[in-house]
């Protein structure tokens, strides 16, 4: 309550707000604690908006706040006072249905849009962590500048870290797994976490039931124990609690179960099935040898008294003193708050869509402004007849802005119920995109920026009409009849401008929207380096035990390829050890002729595949020879290598015929040809390195493998029949997960996806705003211009040259909007560079569409008042005068 | 007419019958000091719950009394502001007692009114 008065404060004049907001906050605080009341909240509530209007009221008619004493009896009833002005301007607009529809729904549409943005906005970048002291964890991470843009850190440096730091209280990494439970009803795929037996204790989480992680079972070959999620006992272990100390098989090894986590507890990067520890062979790693590993993510808990910045200073002391372990590659640390890790790259997708919805409410209020102005000039009277029935100038301003705040307040009720119905759909399109976000509550702080939005719209658009209103001069309104027009000509004036308003902040939306949609297309259907349409992929977790790599892994492998193949409706299959763009380059090899020490050497993506993979995706080989069915066991080890590979390891040398190998005990691959590269990951990002090798040569496919299926219609139909085969070849081994290919791009494209829908939703609520506004203007202009239209027409113009001079109007209107409009959005767009793909914020493409577009519909909107014009009567015209 | 009654009524420098709730706000700073929500209570006490005051008309209201010069701003104590009366407040109050006062005779001359003290 007390944060709703806060706002509603912001409404007052600030010099009023300045004296007195201190005090009203702390009487209101006394009130609240003596008798908390709903009666109180609605009565201040009420209040303190009459209150705002009448001081708005008095400050713009007598030029300040100098307050002298109105004659006039007030204030001794609120309640009795306010109901009564509500009445009138209820009365004001049941009286002109179609203008409160109107009114009501354009605010609406504004005050929705961007309640349920700011609900994005909120749950994401504003309310912390769910973890106690949340704002004193952070997130550490390497990057390996020159080898890979993953931030991944080598597990070596994440141990001296833990023990040469003095900034943390603890340390924690984390990697997550997909891994296959067994041993239940049938088997199970998993998001499972490998974590340090840290992590809990860091984000402060006790577990449900049992225990957590002890520190000595970190240790490789002690860490067959695992914690888990309170969904996974629920679902797979009927919620026993008998779970503690029962064994489970996970990925063919024997765990313990020790612990079960909250049930409210979330993962920071998501939700998880499973946990164990992260079990590293921890000397062995730190001798920086051949075993080397990466931890995904590690995350801290800062010591009291220790800042960001001391922290960060401390590791990137302790990061420059570690053992380098590749030649050319620069580590370096980064320590971030977790919140601000985690919502990093969210941070601008959101400022660019919270701008682009504030535009659209000025939009909407500029629209309700460009009503209520055309509305003024029938109520010229009765607010003539008011003034000269004593009400002071001040008062019909205050009664004026009441009626404004009406129709805010109707419209942020219908905001707030459109904010709500759209709910679960932007929901959908956030989660796939945002850092862990489980709901959108419309709760206190999301009503209460509803509120101020509405209101403060209210003020801006109340103001103009208020203050016409109540300047209009008495004798000159009461004599003239209905249709002479007074103030017409400064109406007008705020008329264009409004409109002239509208127009340019449509054109700033509409190349908003045109570059997101130009970007996620190249970036979706141009640049992948593939071709995306019609592939299925499914990926399958070999079990270690029965399918260990070597022949009869391959021989698994090949049958289930094939099986692939005779689906109906499958054109062609193949497999990978990685999904396309998949995986880190991380692994390093060697060149030879090239000495590197060991451990010391370059790195990129390996990926196992069948000859099929190239064609089936559609990955273009660029020189050299495609890989064949016949590069088999026997034959001469080969590799294919990424444009990108070629490019940075062979620089100025042709790659074919080189030979490289992956760890020294290995035998020499020759490369024999060049690939394209392939994008999926970060379309942004630069492509990484990558070695392609066959599969049969390899004897395995990896871990996991990827089933691809180019299939001659949607793909979707054929996912249950590839569950079905591979369940056919072999009953436990399941298949854990197929999607389409454009579920998988949606999913590493995703944040362009919700920005792009939002963003031209926005662009489009703005061209229909920009219409609505135009048509309105030139409704107003027609009617202000009625009997000199009936004269011309009656002395001979044609009714086509009455269109023309309303169209002319128009598109003088519309071409100073788009001047503006396009001044704004060369300097706006800037921002949202970060956002673009393939396309510049200042595409000259985008901006002329953008202006030929909206002048049509403009012209279009002015095309109904302008035909109206040309029909109007000479004769009836005449008679009236 | 001469007269005290004559005086009060013709007398151009007296101000206008005040409104029930500038009358009871100074009514509630008579005492001295308060603060906000003191007047709040008061007013609300000394009007019998006829006149109620909200937390944005009081310091509307509040406002207008010291752009007037009826009230002047006294101490603070902590966040809170407390107000007293100046004396062209309390000259102001007393005039508009006596007209009260005025009105009351004449309605008791009038019959619409008991005798005595109310």
């Amino acid at each position: 309550m007390r944060l709703l008065v806060r706002a509603l404060l912001r409404l007052f004049p600030a010099a009023f707000r300045r004296a007195f907001g201190a005090g009203m906050l702390a009487t209101f605080d006394d009130q609240w604690r003596e008798r908390a009341s709903l009666a109180l909240a609605w009565r201040t509530i009420a209040d303190l908006i009459r209150s705002a209007c009448l001081l708005w009221g008095r400050l713009l008619t007598c030029g300040g706040l100098a307050i002298r004493l109105p004659p006039e009896r007030q204030g001794d009833n609120v309640m009795k006072t306010f109901w009564h002005e509500l009445r009138l301007a209820l009365r004001q607009l049941w009286k002109s249905p179609a203008f409160a529809v109107i009114a009501v729904s354009v605010l609406a549409l504004g005050v929705g849009a961007n309640t349920a943005v700011f609900s994005v906005v909120d749950a994401v970048l504003l309310r912390p962590l769910p973890y106690p002291e949340a704002d004193r964890l952070v997130s550490v991470v390497e990057t390996h500048k020159g080898v890979t843009a993953d931030e991944v850190t080598l597990t070596s440096d994440f141990l001296d870290w833990r023990a040469q730091n003095h900034v943390f209280t603890a340390i924690a990494g984390f990697t997550d797994f997909t891994r296959t439970l067994t041993g239940i009803a049938e088997p199970l795929q998993l998001r499972t976490v490998k974590a340090s037996a840290d992590l809990l204790t860091i984000l402060k989480v006790q577990p449900f039931l049992g225990r957590n992680f002890l520190p000595g079972e970190d240790a490789k070959g002690r860490d067959a124990v695992a914690i888990l999620s309170y969904s996974l006992w629920q679902r797979s272990f009927g919620g026993n609690r008998e779970v503690i100390g029962r064994s489970i098989t996970l990925d063919d090894r024997p765990l313990t179960v020790v612990g079960v986590l909250p049930r409210d507890f979330r993962f920071p990067n998501g939700t998880i099935d499973l946990m164990t520890p992260l079990g590293k062979n921890e000397e062995a790693e730190l001798k920086r040898g051949n075993e080397m590993t990466i931890v995904r993510n590690v995350i801290a808990r800062l010591k009291p008294g220790v800042s960001l910045a001391q922290a960060r200073a401390e590791m990137e002391v302790i990061e420059s003193h570690l053992p380098r372990p590749f030649a050319g590659v620069q580590l370096s640390v980064r320590v971030l708050g977790l919140q601000e890790w985690l919502v990093g790259n969210v941070r601008a997708t959101l400022l660019t869509l919270l701008c682009a919805v504030g535009f659209l409410l000025l939009m909407a209020c500029a629209n309700v402004a460009n009503l209520l102005l055309s509305r003024a000039v029938s109520r010229q009277r009765e607010m003539a007849v008011r003034s000269a029935l004593g009400a002071s100038r001040s008062r019909i301003a205050g009664q004026l802005l009441v009626e404004s705040m009406v129709l805010g307040a109707l419209g942020c009720a219908g905001g707030l119920a459109l904010a709500f119905w759209t709910r679960g759909l932007l929901l959908s399109l956030v989660a796939t995109s945002g850092p862990g976000i489980a709901a959108l509550p419309l709760d206190l702080r999301v009503l209460a920026f509803a509120a101020v939005a509405a209101a403060a719209s209210a003020l801006v658009f109340g103001i103009g009409p208020a203050l016409s209103g109540a300047g209009a001069p008495i004798a000159a309104s009461l004599a003239s009849d209905s249709r002479s027009l007074t103030g017409g000509a400064r109406r007008q004036f705020w008329l264009n401008g409004l409109a002239t308003a509208q127009v340019a902040i449509a054109i700033v939306l509409l190349t908003v929207g045109g570059l997101m949609l130009q970007s996620f297309w190249k970036m979706r259907y141009r640049d992948l380096g593939f071709q995306p349409d019609r592939l299925l992929m499914a990926k399958l977790k070999l079990s270690p035990a029965r399918y260990p790599s070597g022949p009869k892994q391959v021989a698994f492998l090949d049958q289930v390829v094939e099986a692939a193949r005779n689906l109906p409706g499958a054109q062609d299959a193949a497999i990978g050890s990685l999904p396309p763009g998949g995986g880190h380059a991380t692994n390093g090899f060697g060149i030879e002729g090239r000495a590197f020490t060991s451990g010391r050497s370059p790195a990129a993506r390996q990926c196992a595949v069948s000859a099929a993979y190239f064609r089936v995706l559609g990955i273009p080989v660029l020189r050299g020879r495609a890989m064949a069915e016949s590069d088999a066991a026997g034959a001469t080890p080969i590799a294919l290598v990424s444009e990108t590979f070629a490019r940075r390891i062979f620089p100025g040398e042709d790659p074919l015929g080189k030979r490289i190998r992956m760890t020294a005990q290995e035998p020499y691959l020759t490369i024999v040809a060049e690939v394209g590269d392939v994008k999926t990951a970060g379309l942004a990002a630069e492509p990484e390195p990558v070695i392609y090798f066959p599969y049969r040569q390899a004897g395995s496919s990896g871990d996991p493998a990827v089933l691809v299926i180019r299939t001659a219609l949607d793909p979707v139909a054929l996912g249950p029949e590839v569950h079905k085969r591979v369940a056919q070849l072999d009953p436990l081994q399941p298949v854990a997960s197929v999607e389409t290919m454009e579920q998988h791009l949606t999913d590493s494209v995703s944040r362009p996806r919700l920005a792009t829908i939002l963003l031209t939703c926005f662009a489009a609520l703005g061209l229909l705003l920009a219409g609505v506004g135009l048509y309105g203007v030139m409704s107003f202009l027609v009617r202000w211009r009625f009997r000199e239209i009936g004269i011309r027409l009656a002395i001979g113009a044609q009714p086509g040259d009455v269109i023309r001079m309303v169209l002319t109007r128009s598109l003088r209107v519309i071409l100073a909007g788009a001047v503006v409009g396009i001044g704004g959005a060369l300097w706006l767009n800037r921002l949202m560079q970060g956002l673009l793909y393939g396309v510049s914020p200042a595409d000259p493409l985008t901006f002329g569409a953008a202006v030929v577009f909206l002048s049509l519909v403009g012209l279009a909107a002015s095309y109904i008042p302008a035909r109206q014009a040309s029909r109007i009567d000479p004769m009836a015209t005449l008679r009236a005068e | 007419m001469p007269g005290m009654n004559g005086t009060a009524m013709n007398d151009a420098r007296t101000p206008p019958p005040l409104k029930p709730a500038d009358f009871h706000i100074l009514l509630a700073l008579l005492e001295g000091p308060r603060h906000g929500y003191e007047i709040m209570k008061e007013v609300e006490r000394e009007s019998a719950g006829t006149v109620r005051l909200e937390v944005g008309t009081l310091y509307r209201l509040l406002a207008r009394l010291l752009e007037a010069g009826w009230l002047a701003e006294a101490d603070e104590d902590g966040r809170r502001r407390n107000y007293r009366l100046t004396r062209l407040g309390r000259r102001t109050l007393r005039s508009e007692a006596e007209r009260l006062a005025l009105v009351v005779d004449r309605l008791r001359l009038r019959k619409l009114l008991p005798q005595g003290n109310i």
